[in-house]
């Protein structure tokens, strides 16, 4: 992969093949995506198949099979899907409006800060009473570490952006850790693991129902900023030369980070790297196009993630691997790779 | 030797003497040891100043003798979800089961369980002090064992023998189990369940019961996925007790699917408790488990 991303793909290929690269990507992705999809929704502890799904629908068995589809691997897989297709595009979005290549929603604190909120909401018993409350605080977490990267990122250096992203990290990653501290409950201090490393075990519908609208409308405002990113590849003032309105793009960024990161989070815990690793996989294989990478980013994100929560299920069965443990192993020496190239001036 | 010098400090009223108390426990410790391990039978006075570092020493230890005799139990037994004394432990005074603590209350008797306060127990011992160990109560012969074990270490064996009587004579009363054994499954915090040589599994099988781990054919408590939960079905669920607080281990319990399956099949609750640690107030859990098979 380093090579391709050293050498960009598109360059060489004419317009025509760039675009049926891209469409061959697209077709591709969203065939894995299916696939990924149906056996995420075959494989679980119970054994219950697919097979056993549709071979007695008649007899109780199935009844069960049914029950077992519906609200425990149903739900498990759609997160995956949701949470996935948010960190690729969130990723993708935010390193083409920052133009830095290692902005991702895990390495800047935006997730910390969405999880804090999240365990706010949910171990205060707030969320008990107002089910609102869970994705509202995420998203309002999210929305404060997307505003003090917005102020300190200003002078576009990737070293202060990282940097920030530390100290966003670390100072919401102690507060979650405080507040899980402070709770009555004896199980919820253990709680920190999932909260840093991401699980989607055993999540509903219900948990389905308070993500999905924010995420969808998330991300749809980060899809909607794809033409305008592209015009922000040729500059600052080029993009406003091309009639970019930068204010209004820096809102549609910062809105739908916010709302998708911090909705995907308030569910799921902090799940790293799925942001960094994504887009910089598959641009060169959509030309370098935000216009086109962003679409593809969520693809490859929501492939990604329900691949790994495959994966956690298969590896560890009994006591499943948390999702983060999975996507950093992958993502962060490929991050490690990043940096290095980066120190020697050769970020792709 | 330990007696003898916290008679003295007894005696004396300032911080003073009360320093110089402890340093002759230190300085006669050493002596004091050879004294200390010698057998429980051949201390003639009853211990009056006890200090149990163990929340199932606590409870039997309040079940068998008065409670001036007990100079301190664990905070533990405070705590209503793992002790089934809870009540009476708050009218005594408790340690955290540091050693500090527990040589400043001058015990002529420590009580400890095998697998807890290891550091405070080989503190105590290097330092002369009685302790008396105990072995968690997995099952019914554990918990009389445990319970002539304490009545020898206290100097209560008509006690003992009482409470071992009385174990006795509710076992006796039990119905035989009759056909089926029906699958009985805790569901507790982060989907944990028992296995056999759980003393919950013990009770459960006098009562006629089939632990959902036993079927599955696992010791001890563990983990199990909701998935399985949903296609074992076992006949009884018992969902564990509500938490002070939120926490995503205790929400497993409001996921729907387990809902349903707890809409039909029988829910009973058998606070943990009176399984934690075996004594007289476990017959409790039988009781209800019996109650249950009666109305299954």
């Amino acid at each position: 992969m380093a090579r391709e991303s050293d050498r960009p793909g598109g360059r060489s290929a004419g317009p025509r093949g760039r675009y049926s690269r891209a469409a061959l990507t697209f077709t591709a992705l969203s065939v894995l995506v299916a696939i990924a999809f149906v056996l995420s929704l075959s494989i679980g502890p119970a054994a219950a198949g697919l097979g056993a799904l549709f071979g007695q629908l008649t007899g109780g068995e199935a009844d069960i099979a049914i029950l077992i589809m519906r609200e425990i691997r149903l739900p498990r897989a759609l997160l995956a899907l949701m949470i996935g297709a948010t960190l690729g595009v969130s990723g993708a979005a935010l390193q083409g409006f920052l133009r830095n290549p290692l902005a991702e929603p895990g390495v800047i604190g935006v997730s910390a800060s969405a999880a804090l909120g999240a365990v706010l909401a949910i171990y205060s018993g707030l969320s008990a009473s107002v089910p609102l409350a869970l994705p509202a605080l995420a998203i309002g977490g999210a929305l404060v570490a997307v505003a003090i990267l917005q102020v300190l990122s200003g002078g576009r250096s990737t070293l202060t952006l990282i940097l920030a992203g530390v100290a966003i990290s670390s100072i919401a990653g102690a507060l979650t850790s405080l507040a899980l501290n402070l709770s009555p409950n004896p199980f919820a201090a253990q709680e920190i693991i999932i909260w840093m490393l991401g699980s989607i075990t055993d999540r509903s519908m219900v948990h389905v129902a308070l993500a999905a609208p924010f995420i969808v409308v998330g991300v749809a405002m980060l899809l909607a900023t794809a033409h305008r990113l592209e015009a922000l590849t040729l500059g600052e003032e080029a993009a406003i030369g091309m009639g970019v309105d930068l204010k209004r793009l820096r809102l549609l960024i910062v809105l739908g980070t916010a709302l998708s990161v911090g909705a995907a989070t308030a569910v799921s815990g902090v799940i790293g790297f799925v942001g960094l690793v994504v887009p910089h996989l598959l641009r060169p294989l959509v030309g370098h196009r935000p216009a086109l990478l962003l679409p593809v980013s969520g693809l490859g994100g929501a492939l990604l993630l329900l691949v790994a929560d495959i994966l956690v299920r298969l590896v560890t069965p009994g006591s499943e691997l948390k999702l983060g443990v999975l996507t950093a192993l992958v993502g962060a020496p490929f991050f490690l790779w990043l940096v290095i190239a980066s120190r020697e001036g050769g970020v792709p | 030797m330990i007696d003898s010098s916290a008679g003295a400090a007894h005696s004396g009223s300032g911080t003073v003497k009360r320093l110089v108390a402890c340093a002759a426990i230190l300085l006669l410790a050493g002596a004091a040891t050879a004294e200390a391990d010698g057998s429980v039978h051949q201390s003639q006075r009853k211990p009056q100043h006890i200090v149990s570092l163990n929340l199932c020493t606590d409870q039997l230890l309040m079940q068998m003798v008065d409670p001036e005799r007990i100079s301190a139990i664990t905070f533990l037994a405070r705590d209503p979800r793992t002790s089934a004394m809870a009540g009476e432990a708050r009218r005594l005074p408790v340690t955290s089961g540091v050693a500090e603590e527990v040589i400043a209350l001058r015990p002529d008797l420590v009580l400890a369980g095998t697998f807890s306060t290891r550091q405070t127990v080989s503190i105590l011992r290097r330092l002369g002090y009685r302790v008396v160990e105990f072995e968690p109560e997995t099952d019914i012969a554990a918990i009389r064992q445990n319970m002539r074990t304490m009545a020898a270490a206290v100097g209560e064996p008509e006690r003992g023998e009482a409470m071992v009587a009385a174990v006795d004579r509710r076992l006796a009363h039990v119905p035989p189990p009759s056909g089926r054994r029906p699958v009985y499954a805790d569901y507790d915090a982060n989907g944990f369940t028992s296995g056999s040589g759980t003393l919950r599994a013990a009770i459960a099988e006098v009562a006629g019961f089939q632990m959902l781990g036993e079927r599955l054919g696992f010791a001890g408590p563990r983990q199990i996925p909701l998935e399985q939960m949903l296609v074992e079905q076992p006949d009884i669920i018992d969902p564990g007790e509500a938490y002070a607080g939120p926490a995503l281990a205790t929400q497993i319990v409001h996921h729907p699917a387990l809902r349903r399956l707890m809409r039909e099949q029988k829910v009973i609750d058998v606070p943990s408790a009176y399984t934690t640690c075996g004594n007289l107030r476990s017959l409790r859990a039988l009781d209800i488990l019996l109650q249950a098979r009666r109305e299954l």
